[in-house]
């Protein structure tokens, strides 16, 4: 665009969004930048405080620590895996319901919509879910990753909201073109859904990555615990010494407790990978794409 | 891309499927999942032999895999317990290992409960547990397996047996950390360079306590960096009831002649006690941030020598205070760091610090999935006689990182290496227990001085009080606060009305003992103070206090 | 004929919904049975046909010794939320949009959903540095000689809730404005084309052309939002609560949490969860019924 011709006020609102958008950016890498100091800062010097940015007594023991443990990277598999597993299927099953749930002339429309919006609010709680799993067969398995998170009501009205916007007469020529409605969902719906799509995928993608309660109650047997669990771990020792009574146990296990640096240095490795996500899926959300290229 | 699409779709699909299918159930042993040693091989030793500990090799191996009922982290447990894992499978044919989750215990157990997958042993079930287990007919009585096979488990708690009986003679879990081991918990503290500095002055009062932190902190106004030093801070885990011990009151209740107990708030003491804090924070004396500091924030203040002295735990000073400088000054001198004291009030009977509960923590259970439960008898009786505690709780012997020495006949001696690396502060424990394994797998025995010599307990670390100076005069200064509280056990179960007065109770007091200590003038704190004490009524203080009362006296006439 | 052909189609589209139904009767509706125990005094391994109490459960929870306090609490954090927890990640997204150089747009975008995988111990830990009694906002306060003693900022209720939206805020912002940016993204590119030729200014544009495009997506949120209106945070009050705020955090599930829960009385935490579902879901229809009637825009 020609700034010439742009008034002042657009050249002002410019400079000062630039600016607000700056603050936001150091705002929000602040604890960022402050967990990579701390994790690449000696250990016992980090336990008198007052690291900001700079690590003060540079040292690389905890990525070393962490480095030795080769179940880090059997974890780090097992996070992948769930992510690719878990996000694709869920995005393909809810799509294909927020399809349905859009079809305007499908008579079933507002009945799934409420069935599924009411499992937003009701749940059964912690006990019979459980008892399900195991009777299912779920526990100690791959699969309670990603079979109980198929569908997400929430995720099914996100992208509901935004296929109904979409042409409902390309649709409707397809259908007298004998296309199925599967077919439909995957050459038109998902192409012409992209951005929410990717939107969805970040969403599940991040859920299921940071997620860690389920690994620990189905997975008991630790064969696939997630690198998520073992930051968990990690950043609960403190409180779960804290339950103890017995001033000698608490002595114990204060004293084999990891320091602040690994736990900084953990949580980098865990969230590093996750972060790299969105770049690639940026391209989704930047435009560029609008609905008469895809008819074409 | 619509191709593309539909075919990456499908792709996907397919990989799920053919997932889905490899990765059925391959394990239905769920919370008792071993990690250490998975598939036992049978033990090549001759059964019936008897070894250098007297204990009889079984002819078939001994499985003892247990979940233990408190959180802790799975990859540190199962590194801890491999190698004596292994040393217990070779040298006793005794195939045990232990399982910990960082699940909450209390929901892992309801699960467990509910669904049926649990091991045949589980450890640490507390009394609100075992009643839950008991009425489901989940867990075994253990009386009659104990006369059989546990003559050491009747003799080592001796009269103390009865007690954890129930009504009907039945035993259901054998305690863990039971029986008097005289170490402080809970003490006062001072920053004992800065007191040499002063000379010394005597400490006998709540007063002189005052008198000395206020010299110590107008001497050294501020720590190298410049920020202000305080006299007393504390982290979120203050413990009000060891703050109220220099007044006399025991475990935060006052005990007349005939054993009637009656609650802090209801006593002139508890006022005393809050006014003498809040006098810290009105003279600026105490941290600001006492009751917000998380223990990792309080560590930093501590250790950045801004804290002159300081009231909670033994051991707090030594974690936030030396252990760190030895770490981290160059040239560090042993005089820096924290000594343990104790003082009474004016007019107090004796310091209370240290309540101590022989009773034990909790207990081991065995479920009806036991299979052959007088074989884990027998071990279990094993643990419990002395050498069979040394044993498990000092790890494997007579190698370079053992703590002890061990010949035959319970001739043993402590390991000097390891004892010198210990008293000089540079022990590496976690390298060590790695090694050795020590405590790992505390099913039974006693925390308390062991019966054949009365002086060594199952803590590596507490049996060197006499040797180590530092030890030896906490020992000295707060050895008579420590008293049996095992008369004071209550134990508040799910069904009782007064479980949730009670910890209501609790939260009121957190909040209120706080908002006095911080009140900005002595009437506020009266104020508040009266204010807590009213609230506390109001929702049934007098109820508390006749239940533990009652329970007082119960225990008294069971115990003697 | 007509209906003929609507019978075959909607045949298909029943028989895809075939397989998404009976997972959600599977895996959502048949665990509600657990919702009975709300009307029992339940002890986990028992039966779970004894031992009924009514309404007790709920009874209690509305005499509670501080039920206003939690309630007012609980509502309080929660519009604050709302207020201004909600507007944010819009606002957010507009402002990335209006910005021409990619790069920056990108990186921008990317930094902003740093704090959500940062997990609230870490957040508290921080806040502690930044806002403790002698964290970096009083020191600096005190060098410029606008306050003689700290501003007790963490231990003072007063602040509290404040300091909590702030941190929902942070931690929020960026991860929610996603959905936003996806929504901004899908808005057909010939629309502005066609503003522009009307001749509207860069601001005419975002409100005349983004903002209604983006339009259903905010509605549902908002619908959604309110819904919530009852769970106002868990692990962040725990972790930024202390005994001298407790008059200021304490809300609904926390309280449930250490009165129903941690003492094994899981009844009591099914009963109030249910109460709030119920009230959840009333606030959605009716929401829903509402923006159908002005606005033509319903989520069901």
């Amino acid at each position: 665009m020609n700034t010439r011709t742009k008034p002042a006020s657009e050249r002002v609102f410019d400079v000062l969004n630039i600016t607000v958008l700056l603050l936001f950016g150091a705002m929000v890498a602040y604890p960022f930048l402050n967990l990579l100091a701390l994790s690449l800062n000696d250990g016992a010097d980090a336990a008198r405080g007052g690291i900001y940015i700079f690590p003060r007594k540079f040292s690389l023991d905890a990525y070393v620590l962490l480095s030795q443990n080769h179940k880090l990277l059997e974890g780090f598999g097992w996070s992948v895996l769930r992510v690719i597993v878990g996000t694709s299927t869920a995005l393909f099953v809810t799509g294909l319901l927020a399809y349905i749930v859009s079809i305007r002339h499908f008579s079933g429309r507002k009945f799934m919509r409420i069935l599924f919006l009411v499992t937003m609010y009701f749940n059964g709680g912690l006990i019979p879910v459980y008892l399900l799993m195991v009777k299912l067969g779920l526990t100690d398995s791959f699969n309670v990753y990603w079979i109980p998170t198929l569908i997400s009501a929430y995720f099914m009205l996100l992208m509901a909201s935004y296929i109904s916007e979409l042409p409902e007469a390309l649709f409707e020529s397809a259908r007298l073109d004998g296309a199925t409605e599967i077919t439909i969902y995957i050459r038109l719906v998902i192409p012409m859904s992209l951005p929410v799509f990717a939107a969805v995928f970040i969403y599940a993608a991040v859920g299921h990555w940071n997620s860690w309660f389920d690994v620990i109650l189905y997975n008991s047997s630790g064969h696939f615990d997630t690198l998520q669990v073992y930051l968990r771990r990690l950043l609960l020792e403190v409180e779960a010494s804290q339950q103890i009574m017995d001033q000698q146990l608490i002595y114990q296990k204060f004293n084999s407790l990891s320091p602040l640096t690994l736990r900084a240095a953990t949580t980098i490795l865990v969230t590093v990978p996750i972060l790299l996500v969105y770049p690639f899926l940026q391209k989704y959300f930047i435009g560029g794409l609008t609905i008469g290229s895809v008819k074409g | 891309m619509k191709r593309q699409t539909a075919t990456l779709m499908a792709i996907l699909l397919s990989a799920v499927l053919i997932l889905s299918a490899c990765s059925g159930k391959n394990t239905n042993n769920g919370g008792s999942a071993p990690q250490a040693g998975e598939e036992t091989p049978g033990n090549t030793v001759a059964a019936g032999t008897v070894n250098e500990f007297g204990w009889k090799l079984p002819a078939k191996t001994t499985k003892i895999h247990f979940y233990q009922a408190d959180q802790g982290n799975p990859d540190k447990i199962n590194k801890k317990q491999a190698a004596f894992h292994t040393y217990l499978l070779d040298k006793f044919n005794v195939d045990i290992t232990r399982s910990s989750l960082d699940v909450d215990p209390k929901e892992k157990l309801n699960l467990m409960l509910v669904s049926g997958d649990y091991p045949e042993v589980i450890a640490a079930m507390d009394d609100s547990a075992i009643s839950q287990w008991k009425a489901q007919g989940k867990i075994m009585d253990l009386a009659p397996l104990v006369d059989q096979y546990g003559p050491n488990i009747k003799k080592e708690l001796g009269a103390r047996y009865e007690s954890y009986l129930d009504e009907d003679g039945k035993l259901w879990g054998i305690p863990r950390g039971w029986g008097y081991l005289p170490i402080p918990d809970f003490t006062a503290h001072i920053r004992w360079d800065w007191y040499q500095e002063l000379g010394a002055p005597a400490i006998e009062t709540p007063e002189d306590y005052y008198n000395v932190l206020k010299q110590m902190v107008a001497k050294h106004p501020t720590n190298a960096n410049g920020e202000k030093t305080y006299a007393l801070s504390w982290n979120s885990d203050v413990n009000i009831n060891n703050a109220l011990g220099f007044w006399g009151l025991k475990d935060g209740y006052k005990e007349d002649a005939d054993h009637n107990l009656t609650h802090w708030l209801n006593t002139e003491e508890g006022k005393q006690a809050v006014l003498y804090y809040n006098r810290f924070f009105l003279d600026g004396m105490m941290d600001p941030d006492a009751f917000v500091n998380k223990f990792d924030d309080w560590r930093i203040k501590f250790s950045s020598e801004r804290i002159a002295g300081h009231i909670g735990p033994w051991w707090q000073s030594w974690n936030a205070g030396h252990e760190v400088w030895l770490k981290t000054d160059a040239d560090y001198k042993e005089d820096k760091r924290y000594v343990q004291i104790a003082f009474k009030a004016q007019g107090a009977e004796k310091a209370y610090l240290s309540p101590k509960d022989t009773h034990g923590w909790n207990y081991t259970v065995l479920t009806d999935k036991a299979q052959s439960p007088e074989e884990i008898i027998k071990f279990l009786d094993f643990m419990m006689t002395p050498v069979g505690t040394r044993l498990l709780g000092w790890g494997i012997p007579n190698i370079e990182d053992s703590y002890w020495n061990y010949e035959e006949d319970g001739k043993w001696s402590f390991n000097e290496t390891t004892k010198q690396a210990l008293l000089d502060g540079k022990l590496d424990f976690e390298k060590t227990e790695a090694a050795n394994g020590s405590n790992s797998f505390w099913l039974a025995y006693p925390q308390g001085l062991l019966s054949d010599d009365q002086k060594s307990t199952a803590w590596y670390d507490q049996n060197f009080i006499q040797d180590d100076k530092w030890k030896k005069l906490m020992h000295e200064n707060v050895g008579d606060t420590i008293y049996d509280s095992t008369e004071r056990r209550v134990s508040f179960m799910n069904d009782n009305p007064l479980t949730i007065k009670n910890q209501q109770i609790e939260e009121l007091i957190k909040t209120g003992f706080a908002k006095a200590v911080m009140s900005k003038t002595e009437a506020e704190a009266i104020k508040n103070f009266d204010e807590l004490r009213e609230k506390a009524i109001k929702i049934g203080l007098a109820d508390i206090e006749k239940y533990r009362t009652e329970q007082f006296k119960k225990n008294i006439a069971l115990l003697k | 004929m007509n209906y003929l052909r609507r019978f075959s189609r909607e045949r298909q589209i029943w028989l895809l919904s075939l397989p998404i139904i009976l997972w959600v009767l599977l895996f959502a509706y048949f665990p509600m049975y657990g919702l009975i125990i709300a009307f029992q005094n339940y002890i986990p391994g028992q039966t779970l046909f004894g031992n009924w109490v009514g309404f007790d459960n709920f009874i209690r929870f509305f005499q509670e010794p501080d039920f206003w306090m939690i309630m007012r609490n609980t509502i309080v954090i929660s519009l604050l939320n709302l207020c201004i927890g909600f507007p944010a990640p819009i606002i957010l997204a507009l402002l990335l949009n209006e910005v021409k150089n990619r790069a920056f747009k990108k990186t921008i975008q990317s930094l902003s959903y740093i704090p959500y995988f940062i997990s609230w111990v870490v957040v508290a830990s921080i806040l502690f540095t930044l806002l403790g009694s002698d964290g970096i906002i009083n020191d600096l306060l005190q060098r410029m000689g606008f306050i003689q003693e700290p501003i007790l900022f963490l231990g003072e209720g007063k602040y509290f809730w404040a300091i909590i939206t702030s941190g929902n805020l942070w931690k929020e912002i960026g991860f929610s404005s996603i959905i936003y940016l996806s929504a901004i993204a899908g808005i057909d590119r010939e629309q502005y084309e066609a503003g522009r030729v009307d001749g509207l200014g860069r601001f005419g544009l975002i409100w005349h052309i983004t903002l209604p495009g983006i339009r259903a997506t905010i509605v549902l949120l908002f619908i959604l939002a309110l819904g919530g209106i009852l769970n106002a945070g868990f692990e962040q009050q725990l972790l930024l609560g202390s005994p001298t705020t407790r008059d200021y955090h304490e809300v609904i599930d926390t309280y449930v949490y250490r009165f129903g829960v941690q003492l094994g009385n899981y009844s009591y935490g099914t009963a109030v969860g249910l109460m709030k579902s119920l009230i959840g879901l009333t606030l959605v229809v009716l929401a829903n019924r509402l923006s159908k009637r002005l606005m033509q825009t319903s989520i069901f």
